[in-house]
């Protein structure tokens, strides 16, 4: 059975790699989809929230099961800040995103200067490693990831990704995916727009700190210059997600969610990625790629081909 | 007909944009009215740029009042934001403004049958509001519709988005929406929601206006001759004042 490790290995490498990435592209189905911003808090909620956590268990020596859920909560701290700076002091949601960004970025860097390593054993991953029951001699192949592992962060993909998928049709997560676009509608309904959009905003970047979180526990650090530019990575690999989910939708006669589609399109990114690495070509092109890739779909959706002609002609 | 008063009372009501935009002037001075019919149809008319459709925002909650005050049913409401202007209904010029984009027809049309604010466990779509809506259709659109219209097999249109579907189409699916709300809205503003239409959905949508108006206040601002005809209460709007009624 040894064959299959090549293929095991390869697959639960981009498994993994997209599970940890899920909670963050979460985020774009509420702030990009939903909300109709393309939120750049995220470049710093990702940080602070991993930040808070190394902090909490390095330098205070806090249990992870209070210093997740508190990382999390800078991250909706984060997220509650940009709603309210566009919602109540109405700055534009991109320079608001910007500038808060820039606050727990900067707070990021008073936490953890550069970067700082969790000890070994004090993340959730080692954890489940210590506990193996034998489990991996049973397997065909030595994988790269340990099924605790993939088990767990395919149990809280499914549980995430539950959970939105039933609160976006329940009538509070419908004001959410409605309060992007026609304000009046929905306040004439009772809906107060302006509190929906602040949550929506916070629940956003939660998802984003907890994804921040389980990436640094997996890296065995927090990096700080690892995180500026997560709203691209994240918006692109979200728009692949739609964009292939619109595709097989049309192959297959089906909707995928968008909570399906993001998940579809961190697959397709890594699977790109990898296939790159292990045939050696530089890194920087998968991205490449995939930008250019992204720019024609929404080009050609704009008709901008028409308009190309037209400059021509 | 019943009669009871006050549905809508605007006592001196003035506003204004903004103090930079038209140099602080006010595009409404002193107006004052109140629609004293439980059910009926009152018109606002008057030139383009006169004050039709900022009283109706006033009213809404969209603009703020300078000065003076707005009763709702009684209740007043000039300093409550709009979500807190319960007993509302809305028409616009442009029907896909009256639904959300983002959801589909059978989203917009159950978020129009909710009361009150959102609960985050309660479902929207639900089988008690599915229903509703396929009954209240079929009775609309057996008198009025036509084979063809909208609303006959509503539940074929469910799953569509409002931009899949003409004017003409939306504005009945809008007017739907607030024939079916149970309690009714108190006060159904329409701005202009016959201009554009094509002449068999123009004709169906005064049909079902006239219907709505026979259950709830409805004031509307227009220059629709045929809309003026069936009004209980013409207002003419001129420079943001009420210069008459009839």
């Amino acid at each position: 059975m040894d064959f299959l490790a090549p293929i095991l290995t390869f697959g639960d490498n981009v498994a993994v790699q997209a599970l940890l990435a899920f909670p963050v592209l979460l985020s774009m189905v509420i702030t990009y989809r939903c909300l109709q911003v393309p939120d750049v808090t995220i470049d710093g909620s990702s940080i602070f929230s991993a930040a808070v956590c190394v902090v909490l268990v390095r330098k205070s020596g806090v249990d992870l099961s209070l210093a997740i859920p508190i990382a999390v909560g800078g991250g909706v701290l984060a997220g509650v800040i940009t709603g309210l700076l566009i919602e109540v002091l109405k700055i534009n949601s991109l320079l608001a995103g910007i500038l808060n960004a820039f606050v727990f970025y900067s707070l990021s860097l008073l936490l953890i200067d550069a970067a700082l390593d969790f000890e070994s054993g004090t993340t959730l991953f080692s954890w489940l490693k210590e506990r193996d029951f034998q489990l991996g001699q049973r397997l065909p192949a030595k994988l790269v990831v340990h099924p605790y592992m993939l088990g767990c962060l395919i149990a809280t993909t499914a549980i995430l990704k539950g959970a939105t998928d039933w609160f976006l049709t329940r009538e509070w997560g419908v004001a959410m995916r409605g309060a992007g676009s026609k304000d009046i509608v929905l306040q004439l309904r009772g809906v107060n727009t302006r509190r929906v959009r602040v949550i929506g905003f916070g629940i956003a970047n939660g998802l984003v700190g907890l994804g921040a979180v389980l990436m640094s526990m997996y890296d065995g650090s927090v990096q700080v210059m690892r995180w500026p530019g997560t709203i691209i990575f994240a918006l692109s690999v979200s728009i692949l997600g739609w964009e292939a989910a619109k595709q097989l939708g049309r192959w297959f006669k089906v909707r995928l969610r968008d909570t399906t589609a993001v998940l579809l399109g961190a697959l397709l990114y890594y699977l790109i990625v990898r296939v790159c690495y292990t045939f050696h070509i530089p890194t920087a092109l998968p991205r490449l790629v995939i930008a250019v890739y992204i720019i024609a779909v929404l080009a050609n959706r704009s008709g901008a081909w028409r308009r190309i002609r037209e400059l021509l002609t | 007909m019943s009669f009871s008063p006050d549905v809508l009372t605007l006592k001196n009501v003035s506003a204004t944009y903004s103090e930079d935009s038209l140099g602080g002037r006010m595009v409404l001075t002193d107006v004052d009215f109140s629609l004293k019919h439980e059910a009926g149809m009152a018109v606002l008319t008057g030139p383009n740029g006169s004050g039709k459709t900022t009283i109706l925002r006033v009213i809404t909650g969209e603009l703020p009042v300078a000065s003076g005050n707005v009763f709702l049913a009684g209740r007043e409401i000039s300093s409550e934001p709009t979500h807190k202007r319960s007993g509302l209904g809305c028409l616009f010029q442009r029907a896909m403004d009256g639904m959300c984009g983002s959801l589909t027809v059978e989203e917009n049309l159950c978020l129009m049958l909710t009361n009150g604010p959102p609960s985050p466990v309660r479902p929207l779509v639900c089988e008690k509001r599915r229903k509703q809506l396929l009954t209240r259709a079929a009775e609309i659109a057996g008198p009025v519709g036509r084979q063809d219209g909208v609303l006959k097999k509503l539940a074929n249109h469910f799953g569509k988005y409002p931009n899949e579907f003409s004017g003409g189409e939306a504005q009945q699916l809008c007017l739907l929406a607030l024939m079916v709300q149970e309690p009714g809205p108190v006060l159904v503003l329409a701005d202009e929601p016959t201009l554009n239409l094509d002449k068999s959905n123009r004709e169906l949508c005064l049909e079902m206006l006239v219907k709505l108006a026979k259950k709830t206040t409805v004031l509307v601002a227009t220059h629709d001759r045929d809309l003026i005809g069936l009004a209980h209460c013409v207002m003419k709007v001129e420079e943001g004042r009420i210069a008459g009624n009839d």
